[in-house]
């Protein structure tokens, strides 16, 4: 099942009535409509405050999304409107439609900087969550690095890791399962496993 | 927690991705994980978390927001108007047939059908004189779709009657 598919499945799990399937889309595309709110939005608490209405108002209008777009592409184009609507009622100038034209929306890219959204206070947990995962990372196996590197920045499939790293697909799904865990693990204590703090 | 991770990678195939999702509707604790795979895989990629608390400010949001509850897909509703079409024509073609094999069962001398014996005329009260022609004709009858020689009996049985009775 690919990308657009599991985002459908669960886009319907939640027009059922299963909001834990939303929270997984929020989970999924928080980050990436934060950065992109943040192209216009400095603020990073009012970042938030904007992705927090645009995931809302998302929710309520998932009656009406029938699928005829990706949902990430349909998010994109609430997120650009709630922010217009927001900085508009800031007496802000609003970005035109021009300028975040929502054919961009699927590859949308922001450079690769890890672009400073937080308070201070948050920043120090971004920090501290960026600098767990690599230090994380840097302990691996190499084999369990290569594999989850291959997949989460190369964006390969386990059938072409399999090829590169010359192992069967289920020893590659293993592999990215264990570093994925592994760092998951020096995670849990920062995000605090009873009541996240974040995703 | 392994089929999360080849989930998120869209490496299940859709009956295990189904299956996956209808655990993660029961199991807080995969939902978890999923999230926390997605926020290892975004700062990998130098994606920024969001604040501390966004998650749960969000969350007690979306708990406050009555559950939707979307109508299906209009194609779900048009298989569903076709099936109710099709059983209702169904429905009417065995009432039309059970209607039509109710009053055009045979009403003899010994039939057992008593009740009906004074609703309405019965072919053996029609028209007297149409029998000749009916007896003459009914061996030419498809009888195929009429199996039953009972008319048939009950036609000569009416002609000797006659007979008997002129005599």
């Amino acid at each position: 099942m690919g990308d657009r598919e599991i985002d459908q499945q669960l886009v319907e799990r939640a027009q059922r009535g299963d909001k834990r399937a939303f929270e997984m889309l929020v989970a999924k595309y928080q980050r990436k409509l934060g950065r992109l709110l943040s192209r216009f939005i400095r603020d990073s608490a009012e970042v938030e405050d904007v992705a927090q209405e645009a995931f809302i108002k998302a929710y309520r209008a998932l009656p009406s999304f029938r699928g005829d777009s990706a949902f990430y592409t349909w998010l994109y184009r609430i997120g650009i409107n709630t922010a217009k609507n927001y900085l508009v009622a800031m007496g802000r100038r609003a970005p035109t439609t021009t300028e975040f034209d929502s054919e961009e929306a699927e590859n949308f890219e922001d450079g690769d900087q890890l672009r400073d959204v937080n308070t201070p206070e948050a920043e120090l947990m971004s920090k501290q969550i960026a600098a767990t995962v690599n230090e994380t990372m840097q302990a691996l196996p190499e084999e369990l690095r290569t594999a989850i590197t291959l997949r989460e920045i190369e964006g390969l499939s386990y059938e072409d890791i399999a090829t590169i790293m010359n192992c069967p697909i289920g020893t590659v799904r293993s592999r990215i399962f264990r570093a994925r865990e592994t760092i998951a693990e020096r995670l849990r204590p920062l995000l605090g496993t009873s009541k996240d703090k974040r995703w | 927690m392994e089929r999360i991770s080849a989930l998120m990678d869209g490496e299940l195939d859709d009956d295990e991705a189904v299956q996956e999702f209808k655990r993660c509707g029961g199991d807080a604790t995969l939902v978890e994980g999923w999230a926390t795979y997605h926020l290892i895989g975004d700062v990998l990629r130098k994606e920024a978390p969001l604040g501390a608390g966004f998650n749960e400010r969000l969350r007690e949001a979306l708990a406050a927001e009555p559950t939707v509850l979307a109508p299906r897909p209009r194609t779900f509703q048009r298989r569903a108007r076709l099936f109710a079409l099709s059983a209702a024509a169904s429905v009417a073609g065995v009432l039309a047939v059970g209607w039509l094999a109710y009053f055009n069962q045979p009403i003899g001398p010994d039939s057992t059908g008593g009740t009906m014996a004074g609703k309405g005329p019965t072919v053996a009260e029609a028209d007297a004189s149409m029998n000749e022609y009916l007896v003459a004709h009914h061996e030419y009858a498809d009888t195929a779709s009429m199996p039953s020689v009972t008319p048939y009996v009950r036609y000569v049985n009416e002609i000797r009657r006659e007979g008997a009775m002129s005599r």
